[in-house]
């Protein structure tokens, strides 16, 4: 009965609060920066190997509402979190300003404005804080280059990420609080939260790449690397340390908040021994949480086993190297991989896979993707030189992939491979590959025995035609012969409509129909160039290829093709 | 049921209440003063808002240092400066302060608190669009939340209308009974209209302590009043100096009282304003 009585007041107190916050328009400022963030962007995968999650927010599409739940976690910890920072910090210092108006009567209550008057109002703001950006983040579902993939796996996870959410909104609510108190000032202290979350985002860019400190600051900064590969974060006790200590940190400082007011004479003789405990509370928490997660990344790190590691006759690297499980990050903070049981080893860069690989994959199809470079130093005799080195993980085919990202495999499987696999015509046998995504490729060049695509642009907004397109041009060939190549590559899943387009270039072979811009709602290749006339000759190319091809076959009479184009250039 | 010992606040050389001893019991008590008396003063340290420089105060029986919490838990208090907490309604404002005040079940008071002070039909709409008046009646109903034993009202009437000070003279009547009201106010009719017991508060000294018949019996002979004509007005005033108390109009003559007596004057029976005014300059 008792707890129920302290809840209730306190719960109504938040909702007076809610109430309040709702009358001040600077949550609906906030509310349309949300809906305007997350429509233009969507999920930013934060991948410390690729640069670009840290320099800006790439233009990814939400693949499932897995990922839409991390969304809002991910800006969080990017540039987008100040401003963020920014909206919570007006928010409450708008409400703890208005406490000045009353103060007088505050003072002569009982609890006189202390923890359990001030938590509840922070804890008010800092939830609909979050839940306005998580409204604000519905917008990215309506996104069309999203909708068209998004599949519901991963929605479990939503309520979790949510919460995660509300912790860092903790965390800028009750820094906020802190320096309104410090300072006294409704308007510096927007500033300096918005300036403090800025120098944290950016420390995580500059700062200390080679340290635990740093993995330590890039793992907060990226919820411990969760994705739809590692939905509970590459760790998941790091995961949970890092929510224990935002919780922390928020306690602390609302409590360091109400110690601090007490320098006022208003509220010095404000006795709160209940805060003082809390207070200490939440530093342990806090300190403790954060020395735990040291640890956890620490024993997280890839140990590599290496011997005396040295070069041959040609300067490869010949000692085999493994590294221990789990295999997540190098000593330098670099992210491997998601968790799972692979392989790794490492040989200079540029050279190519050792012959002990094979022994390596165990008699299992391989494939090979540079994920990070190192520098190492190695002695040989008395001469020491300072190579650069790859860390280079095996994954095999087999590996599972996750519910959330399926579908975007199927499409992969289904749809693109089939395309990928006729296009070795003209690729020399080179094996094409789909990378899946989370894997932090960002290059064909990364995989060393074929060509691999990103998956980032197969399953993204670039449609199967512009793949297909995409894939004729390494040929050199003209522009029919192109779209000859592009009509054998679609007919792979969609014979009807390459045979509907075929009818429309006989028409148009025929003079029966003219081929212009006019007419792409029925004939819709993406050619770049779409307004270049189209004559009877070109479109009479087009079906003249198509039914040699018919004829002899469409790969013989393709290479033939391909070698007459390599001929000539020859 | 409030008792000051040697009670005194001092900021930095400045002398805001000088050591005073005071007992108030129960009823309406007046404490009258010009600005700056050390009125606001007392009544923050009585509310536990301030902490004295010297002496003691308690209120019933707990001193405000040692034990401000049980004091507060007794106690209803409308500051001199009161502003609601903005952006919430009237209603609002009042269930706000019941959780302050821990109350249990508060809405049949609030009911009744909005009732008695006129505000049920404005109590859905935010302070902000409140007057002066109402939000002053939405500061005693805030007060009087919980039905506390001691009350503290520092300058209810301060920038009202006469019509809304009238209005709320009426409230104050009716607060007394059981409870200690300590009514703050340099506002003399105010006190006239509603106080059992007085106490007169100059430059933070105590100069009087009693009930409003006394401190007028005590100017008992000692009050005159002299009729003069407009245009001698300025002249005679300024000759008489310290003795006069207060002058109003009459057609074309001026009525001046004063603590002497002068040509033309006669005796009169003082009013609570001219034995205040009178305690003042003596």
């Amino acid at each position: 009965m008792r707890i129920q009585w302290t809840m209730r007041p306190m719960l109504h107190l938040a909702w007076l609060e809610v109430k309040s916050s709702i009358r001040r328009p600077i949550w609906i400022v906030l509310a349309i920066l949300s809906v305007l963030l997350f429509y233009s962007a969507s999920v930013p995968d934060f991948e410390p190997s690729a640069t670009r999650s840290l320099t800006g927010i790439p233009h990814f599409p939400l693949v499932s509402l897995g990922e839409w739940g991390r969304l809002p976690l991910l800006f969080g910890g990017s540039v987008v979190g100040a401003i963020f920072a920014l909206f919570v910090s007006l928010m409450i210092v708008e409400a703890f300003h208005a406490e000045l108006s009353h103060r007088d009567v505050l003072w002569a209550t009982p609890g006189r404005g202390g923890l359990a008057t001030t938590a509840p109002r922070v804890l008010a703001i800092t939830t609909l804080a979050t839940v306005i950006i998580y409204a604000g983040s519905a917008a990215a579902l309506v996104n069309p280059e999203n909708r068209q993939i998004l599949v519901a796996a991963g929605g479990g996870y939503v309520p979790i990420y949510f919460a995660l959410m509300w912790l860092q909104v903790l965390v800028w609510s009750s820094l906020s609080l802190f320096v309104f108190y410090l300072t006294r000032s409704r308007w510096i202290t927007p500033i300096v939260v918005t300036v403090l979350s800025g120098l944290w985002f950016i420390a995580g860019l500059i700062g200390y790449p080679s340290s635990l400190v740093g993995l330590l600051h890039r793992s907060y900064l990226a919820w411990n690397f969760i994705s739809s590969f590692a939905p509970w974060g590459l760790a998941p006790e790091m995961l949970a340390l890092q929510a224990a200590s935002y919780a922390g940190l928020g306690f602390l400082l609302v409590c360091g908040s109400i110690m601090i007011r007490r320098r006022f004479p208003e509220w010095r003789h404000v006795r709160q021994p209940v805060v003082r405990a809390a207070l200490v509370l939440g530093i342990l928490c806090a300190a403790g949480t954060v020395i735990g997660g040291a640890g956890v990344l620490r024993s997280h790190m890839a140990p590599f086993r290496l011997g005396d590691p040295r070069f041959d006759a040609t300067g490869r690297l010949i000692q085999q190297s493994y590294a221990d499980r789990p295999y997540i990050w190098s000593g330098n903070g670099v992210l491997l991989l998601y968790p799972g049981s692979y392989g790794a080893v490492r040989f200079l860069t540029g050279e190519e896979a050792p012959a002990w690989l094979d022994e390596v994959a165990d008699g299992r199809e391989i494939r090979l993707y540079e994920e990070a470079g190192s520098m190492i130093y190695m002695r040989e005799g008395a001469i020491y030189s300072r190579r650069q080195q790859s860390i280079v993980l095996l994954l095999t085919r087999d590996a599972p992939f996750p519910a959330e990202v399926e579908r975007s495999v199927a499409r992969i499987r289904e749809q693109l491979m089939p395309m990928l696999n006729r296009a070795t015509i003209w690729h020399g046998g080179t094996k094409l590959y789909v990378a899946p995504p989370g894997m932090g490729i960002d290059s064909a060049e990364a995989v060393t025995d074929g060509l691999v695509i990103s998956s980032r642009e197969v399953l993204g907004s670039i449609t199967r035609d512009s793949v297909a397109w995409a894939l004729t041009e390494p040929t050199g060939l003209h522009e029919p012969e192109r779209l000859y190549l592009y009509l054998y590559l679609t007919a792979v899943w969609d014979e009807e409509r390459t045979e509907q387009y075929l009818d429309q270039l006989r028409s148009a072979a025929c003079g029966d129909y003219e081929l212009q811009p006019s007419s792409r709602r029925y004939w819709t290749p993406p050619v770049p160039r779409w307004d270049i006339s189209w004559g009877t000759g070109i479109a009479t190319r087009i079906v003249d290829h198509w039914e040699q091809g018919e004829r002899l076959g469409h790969p013989e009479y393709i290479r033939s093709l391909v070698k007459e184009v390599a001929g000539d250039s020859a | 049921m409030i008792r000051l010992d040697g009670l005194s606040k001092d900021y930095g050389d400045v002398h805001a209440l000088r050591p005073t001893d005071l007992q108030i019991d129960s009823g309406v008590f007046g404490l009258l003063g010009p600005n700056g008396a050390g009125k606001t003063t007392l009544i923050r340290m009585a509310a536990t808002t301030l902490p004295p420089s010297g002496g003691s105060i308690t209120v019933c029986g707990h001193s405000p240092v040692r034990d401000p919490v049980a004091i507060r838990r007794m106690l209803g208090y409308l500051p001199q400066d009161f502003g609601a907490y903005p952006k919430l309604k009237g209603r609002e404002y009042l269930e706000y302060v019941a959780i302050l005040k821990n109350l249990r079940h508060p809405k049949p008071q609030i009911d009744a608190l909005l009732s008695q002070f006129g505000l049920s039909d404005v109590a859905a709409r935010s302070v902000t669009t409140y007057s002066g008046g109402m939000l002053r009646r939405l500061g005693i109903a805030q007060a009087l939340l919980g039905e506390p034993r001691v009350l503290l009202i520092d300058e209810p009437t301060s920038g009202l209308d006469p019509e809304e000070r009238a209005r709320f003279r009426e409230y104050l009547m009716d607060l007394g009974g059981s409870r200690v009201v300590v009514l703050s106010t340099h506002f003399v009719e105010d006190v006239a209209a509603t106080c059992d017991q007085l106490g007169v508060l100059d430059c933070g000294s105590l100069r009087y302590h009693g009930t409003p018949r006394e401190l007028i019996e005590r100017f008992q002979g000692t009050i005159f009043e002299v009729s003069v004509p407009e245009a001698d007005a300025a002249e005679k005033t300024e000759a008489w100096g310290g003795s006069v108390l207060t002058t109003r109009r009459d057609l074309d003559a001026r009525v001046v009282r004063l603590t002497e007596d002068v040509e033309g004057s006669c005796e009169v029976a003082p009013t609570l304003e001219d034995a205040y005014l009178a305690l003042l300059r003596s």
